[in-house]
């Protein structure tokens, strides 16, 4: 059981870094965004499993911290910086 | 890992930066997890990844000119005349961090051979503790000098920002106004109550395992900087009195335990027998609130900046 748990945490490893990649080519700021936020449902489904697979039951709380958070940086992104950048004369980063 | 902190720092636009800070934050907190540091990974999650992320964005809203190239971030700040005498200032600055850390040095030369360090006797302390997670234990007991002073820096922090505040009155761009939009304000409405309760938790969570005053405050403050970004309540942060109060009582709460430690006989910060649970949970909660208080102010003061480009905020400033 665990192997396999082992296993789903590296596959959401692996999303990880094709979110890495997305972040590197973006083109826009959105998909960069886009791929941020990725990371943190990422960051919250490794944490549970890991919580499972090292029976550290805390760790749900880090994933807990993980999912309420991420919103924050979407909204700080659409409000602070996308207004400005489509609102102003360029369009992409 | 290494490769996204070195991407995060010279990637070619600051908004990129910002991008790769945020998932650097995921895999040091993962990082944390793997050697079995759930506290720090906690803390990690909750100020690395999550709110300085927002405040990095914020922040990045209000450099101007930001896609062109990343030497928009050398720009001086707004309402920032360039500093004269800077270089000077910093030689002299330099030199003395170098000599503190040639004395550190020193010091460190100087240890025994043999040195034992403090982490066995710290465990034995905290195998006995009233409280179970030691974390807490060492953060708010044993070491409290140091958190101590972490909150008076936070203190300092913040007085820095209410200052730039009241300095930077001129903005040569101004954000224009949020106007509420109905998902944000949803979103807001539902979130920011939630973040106070989880708040809550991870402060009593901390007491037994991984959580306590530094996530819980970053919790805190997430819900402030959610108010404001969907311009909820006055929509900034005013100067009063009561900010003032909440901004110092982690301080003040500290100076206070200290100061009854003193007048019963006991070492600075040392707690009575039979009331450290007690004291702990406190100073936590004063803490927790002053950490909040400080990054809601902390976003809070540049959000309201742009906003009121011309009006000099004199009717928030408490005569001091």
């Amino acid at each position: 059981m665990n192997s396999i748990l082992t296993l789903f945490a590296a596959f959401l490893m692996l999303n990880v870094f094709a979110g890495l990649v997305r972040v590197a080519r973006g083109p826009n700021p959105p998909d960069r965004m886009a791929a941020a936020q990725l990371f943190g449902t990422l960051g919250v489904a490794i944490l549970l499993v890991l919580a499972k697979v090292m029976e550290a039951p805390a760790l749900v709380d880090t994933a807990l911290v993980f999912a309420i958070l991420g919103a924050l940086a979407l909204v700080a992104f659409v409000s602070r910086v996308w207004r400005r950048i489509a609102g102003g004369e360029e369009g992409s980063a | 890992m290494a490769l996204v902190a070195w991407r995060a720092i010279f990637a070619e636009t600051l908004f990129k930066c910002v991008v790769l800070f945020i998932a650097f934050g995921l895999l040091m907190s993962l990082a944390w997890v793997r050697l079995d540091a759930p506290d720090i990974a906690l803390a990690e999650a909750a100020i690395g990844a999550g709110i300085t992320g927002a405040l990095m964005l914020d922040a990045l809203g209000h450099v101007a000119g930001e896609p062109a190239d990343r030497s928009a971030g050398d720009m001086p700040l707004p309402g920032e005349a360039p500093p004269p005498a800077g270089e000077p200032l910093a030689l002299v600055l330099l030199a003395g961090v170098g000599g503190l850390m040639g004395l550190l040095g020193l010091a460190v030369w100087g240890l025994p051979e043999v040195y034992r360090g403090v982490a066995e006797p710290a465990l034995a302390e905290v195998a006995d503790h009233p409280v179970a997670n030691a974390a807490t234990v060492v953060l708010l007991d044993l070491r409290a000098y140091d958190t101590f002073l972490e909150m008076a820096v936070f203190l300092v922090a913040a007085l820095g920002a209410l200052i730039l505040k009241a300095r930077a009155i001129r903005e040569p761009r101004a954000i224009p106004p949020a106007h509420g939009s109905e998902m944000l304000h949803a979103v807001a409405v539902w979130l920011a109550p939630l973040m106070v309760l989880v708040a809550g938790y991870l402060l009593w969570a901390g007491t037994a395992r991984s959580g306590g005053a530094f996530p819980a405050g970053a919790m805190l403050g997430a819900a402030g900087v959610l108010l404001f970004l969907a311009q909820i309540g006055r929509g900034q942060i005013a100067d009063t009195r009561v900010m003032r109060l909440l901004l110092s009582i982690g301080v003040a709460t500290f100076l206070v335990a200290g100061a009854a430690a003193f007048l019963s006989d006991r070492a600075f910060l040392e707690h009575a027998p039979g009331t450290a649970y007690a004291m702990i949970v406190l100073i936590e909660a004063m803490i927790t609130i002053s950490i909040g208080v400080t990054l809601a102010l902390l976003y809070g003061a540049s959000a309201l900046d742009p906003r009121t480009p011309e009006a000099e905020p004199t009717e928030e400033r408490a005569p001091s």
